[in-house]
């Protein structure tokens, strides 16, 4: 079956990879309706900007097919071919095929600058003085804050940041700005929170906060690695490998403007050939969809 | 006047009072037990201390019931969902609403008046935290004695706790027993015995570690607090606690049951009903489910979570303490009706305490000891047990219907709304008998992990809720809580979410989701009155007497969790947890819209 499918393609490779001949085909993204910083439906999200570069040089009319719950847009849009490219996703991410990555960065630890102070990683002694700590539930914060017993007693912060809304039957969104406001006014003492979520909340703080990044050797209870670093992918149905060699081609020769977008963001950049554990690697939790 | 009445009213007393089993020494509270015995009130929502429901009057009857019409009526003035029911003290009747919880008096002389109305300024925060709509179960009474006037209790949402003055409405003491902040509320009753109201806790799902307190109903001063989780002298464990049964488990389990400290946001919260045996000055209520809801996030036991309790009132010292489900993985939180009889078993009168499980088991237990007597099914479609081993006390499971990640459970019965959930139910001692209304649904739980980006996960299950095997939603049944044995039972279209209330007339009065209050023969089940409420009922049908006439009485007001669908207008049918699906229906039938109806010959 896949192999089929594969020869199909290839067969209308030619057709597809002609660029400007095509260029009425828009590019389909699945994009987030209201997911700041990433994406929202008035394009203020960096990767409404990626996804407008990406089109642009591929020489297609940028088509924006709105989501409004993260966890179903891949099962029930891309799948079902309503839209054909996403942003942001992890590099290896088991459910598409993924691009060669175009960023990597980190979780990063938000605090109020303070003369002396730098919380350097989870064993920081900060970590136990800090009286609320923000993040985002089932996050490698959340491994990290069990690990080193602080997330019982975080519980019920965390469930307030959301209104005391359940998780268990919807989609509950934890929203980045909020979270990083709650250090500025000093309702939180940290926030962890994955960099690129934060950055651009943390340079409108305008100096009051230091962000960190978190390094990558955080060590469960029970001895295993919990990746804090993550290498950014664009994500396509599985089958496209002439869209992702399209993308690929972009990502590739756009590449300084794409950096020079994600560092006005302010998004910590870590070096690409960085080693250790993508989400390929750390696939190995099931999901269903 | 109101002296003139007491008068009249003590004069039933003695005349009622051989009937009670209420033997001289160690009454609660002897004023409040005197009023409860006499038939003339209903100054509890569980009508007395054993929570029979049950009154002796019997001028409506089987023969005369079909000619029941409507006497008054009186609006609350609130959407939302109606739980509970109106008290009656000395010709006068108190009513409450859900959230804002406003309080109305009507002299029931001239009960188109108000005589004064109590309407608390809340935190509007309150109604975000609230799980399953805004409900409030009901007030609680005191008359005047040695802590000062007649009062009335209220529990709100925003988690105070309020003593009304009976006769004017005024204020007299205010306490903080749960922190919005924290997620937690007060949807329960309040419930008196002795010097003490005893107030519950509610919101388990968003990690509160639930307690019981008891105040002082004079000042509102805190006499003890008795939490689910934890070290033993927070659960306050008598030196003998579990004595009679070690194999419940004893000491230190509330630590123990627990992966760290995860028992400080273990759930176990109380919003259900209480019951109190004065002979023996025990208390007892259920303390629900554990949290995080999600199972694997905490290992164990969970004690004492899904426990019956029985504690001294005075101390507030556990006695006994019964887990139903360890380690729950459905949300049958076992906060239910508590009723209390004595019945023979193994020849000999016994002391009984009969519960009708979320969990789809009915146990009764010797309520001196907790030594189990009987668990059975409330319906044979109950299938996440086996049964219940009487010996150990455990609960056989099935895993083909257990819930955890990697296993798409189908057909699980109960669903997470329970075969019996908030429903205050009766108990008629002439023929030993409960009346229960059920809840006849079931659910798959499919589990998701599904990846975002950047190592995070959504992690949750999907419920889907629907009618149980026989097709229906709801059924009423009426049940023999020692042999198990089933005396009729009829099915209801929708779940029977409020309860009974039975009388020596030969009656047992319920109301249905759709909005029909019904009353059928107590002894054969036959349906021989209703009437179309304009709303659906999720609270409980009360009789009293007025001028030497029988009222009943109960409110309309569709809502509470199956009404969520219609509260909050959702349409995907696993929202509300999967209860929009299941009451789908339910829209076609009736509306919100609060209201008091009260019925006479």
């Amino acid at each position: 079956m896949r192999f089929a499918r594969v020869t199909l393609l290839v067969l209308s490779l030619p057709f597809l990879g002609s660029g400007g001949a095509v260029a009425a085909e828009p590019l389909r993204v699945c994009a987030a309706e209201n997911e700041l910083p990433y994406s929202d439906k008035d394009g203020k999200g960096f990767e409404n900007k990626l996804a407008e570069l990406i089109a642009g040089e591929l020489g297609r009319p940028l088509e924006n097919v709105w989501w409004q719950d993260p966890r179903y847009f891949v099962r029930d849009q891309l799948d079902k071919g309503l839209c054909d490219v996403v942003m942001g996703i992890d590099t290896g991410d088991a459910r598409m095929l993924t691009s060669e990555p175009y960023y990597r960065s980190g979780y990063v630890f938000v605090y109020r600058r303070e003369k002396g102070l730098k919380v350097e990683d989870f064993d920081s002694e900060f970590l136990h003085r800090a009286k609320q700590i923000a993040f985002m539930p089932d996050t490698p914060a959340e491994t990290m804050l069990k690990a080193i017993g602080r997330y019982n007693d975080q519980f019920n912060y965390l469930q307030s940041l959301v209104g005391f809304k359940a998780r268990r039957n919807q989609y509950v969104r934890y929203d980045p700005e909020k979270l990083v406001n709650e250090v500025v006014s000093g309702s939180a003492d940290l926030a962890v929170l994955w960099a690129p979520q934060a950055a651009r909340y943390v340079k409108e703080a305008g100096g009051k906060l230091e962000m960190r990044v978190i390094p990558d050797r955080q060590i469960r209870a029970d001895g295993g690695k919990v990746p804090f670093h993550y290498s950014t992918s664009v994500g396509v149905r599985k089958d496209e490998q002439a869209l992702k060699a399209d993308v690929d081609r972009v990502l590739k020769k756009r590449a300084k403007e794409i950096q020079a977008l994600l560092k006005v963001e302010g998004i910590p950049l870590l070096p690409l050939d960085e080693s250790g554990p993508t989400a390929a690697h750390t696939g190995t939790k099931k999901y269903k969809g | 006047m109101q002296l003139r009445k007491l008068a009249v009213a003590i004069g039933s007393v003695l005349f009622t009072a051989g009937l009670s089993g209420l033997s001289g020494a160690a009454f609660g509270n002897t004023d409040l037990a005197r009023m409860a015995e006499d038939d003339k009130n209903w100054v509890m929502q569980t009508k007395d201390y054993s929570a029979t429901h049950f009154s002796r009057m019997h001028q409506i009857n089987t023969d005369n019931v079909k000619y029941l019409k409507v006497a008054w009526t009186f609006s609350t003035g609130t959407l939302h969902g109606h739980e509970g029911a109106p008290l009656v003290a000395d010709g006068i009747m108190y009513v409450h609403t859900p959230f804002p919880n406003n309080v109305y008096a009507l002299d029931l002389n001239d009960p188109g008046r108000i005589l004064w109305q109590y309407k608390p300024k809340q935190n509007p925060a309150a109604r975000a935290v609230a799980c399953c709509d805004v409900v409030n179960r009901g007030l609680a009474y005191v008359p005047a004695g040695d802590h000062g006037p007649a009062k009335i209790f209220l529990n709100q949402l925003d988690g105070h706790v309020v003593a009304l003055n009976a006769k004017t409405g005024e204020e007299i003491w205010k306490m903080e027993n749960s922190d919005i902040a924290m997620g937690s509320t007060l949807t329960g009753a309040p419930f008196v015995a002795k010097d003490k109201v005893l107030v519950g806790s509610a919101g388990a799902e968003l990690g509160v570690r639930g307690y019981v307190t008891a105040y002082n109903i004079k000042d509102g001063k805190q006499q003890w607090r008795a939490y689910a989780t934890g070290p033993d002298q927070d659960l306050l464990l008598d030196a003998n606690f579990n004595g009679p049964n070690p194999h419940y488990g004893q000491f230190g389990l509330g630590l123990q049951t627990w992966e760290g400290d995860a028992w400080k946001i273990g759930g176990g919260t109380n919003w259900g009903w209480y019951a109190y045996d004065p002979k023996l000055d025990m208390v007892y209520y259920g303390s629900g489910n554990p949290a995080p809801w999600n199972e694997t996030m905490r290992p164990g036991d969970n004690k004492w979570t899904m426990t019956i309790w029985g504690r001294d009132l005075n101390t507030g010292k556990a006695k006994f303490g019964y887990q139903k489900t360890p380690h729950d993985e459905w949300d049958y939180a076992g906060v239910n009706y508590m009723g209390l009889s004595e019945q023979e078993v193994d020849g000999k009168v016994q002391p009984l305490l009969t519960h009708p499980d979320r969990n789809g088991i009915v146990y009764t237990l010797n309520r001196e000891t907790g030594s189990l007597v009987n668990a059975f099914k409330i319906d044979d479609t109950v299938n996440w047990v086996k049964k219940v081993d009487l010996k150990t006390g455990l609960p056989i499971r099935d895993p083909e219907y257990a819930t955890y990640m990697d296993h798409e459970g189908k057909g699980i019965c109960p669903s997470a709304m329970g075969y019996h959930n908030q429903g205050l139910e009766s108990y008629d001692p002439d023929k030993k008998l409960f009346f229960m209304g059920v809840n006849h649904i079931c659910m798959d739980w499919e589990p998701f992990m599904l990846p975002y980006r950047a190592g995070q996960f959504f992690v949750g299950a999907t419920l889907n809720m629907y009618p149980g095997p026989k097709g229906t939603l709801g059924q009423v049944k009426a049940m023999n809580g020692v042999t198990g044995r089933m005396e009729w039972e009829v099915p209801e279209k929708f779940a029977v979410w409020g309860g009974t209330m039975a009388t020596a007339g030969n009656l047992m009065f319920y109301g249905t989701l759709d909005g029909y209050i019904k009353a059928r023969d107590s002894r054969t089940g036959d349906l021989l009155w209703k009437f179309k409420l304009p709303s659906g009922v999720i609270g409980h049908p009360i009789t009293y007497q007025h001028n030497g006439k029988q009222y009943v009485a109960i409110y309309s007001g569709v809502g509470g969790w199956p009404g969520v669908g219609l509260v909050f207008d959702l349409k995907d049918p696993t929202a509300g947890l999967g209860a929009v699906g299941a009451f789908k229906e339910l829209a076609h039938y009736t509306q919100m819209g609060g209201a008091l109806f009260v019925f006479s010959l």
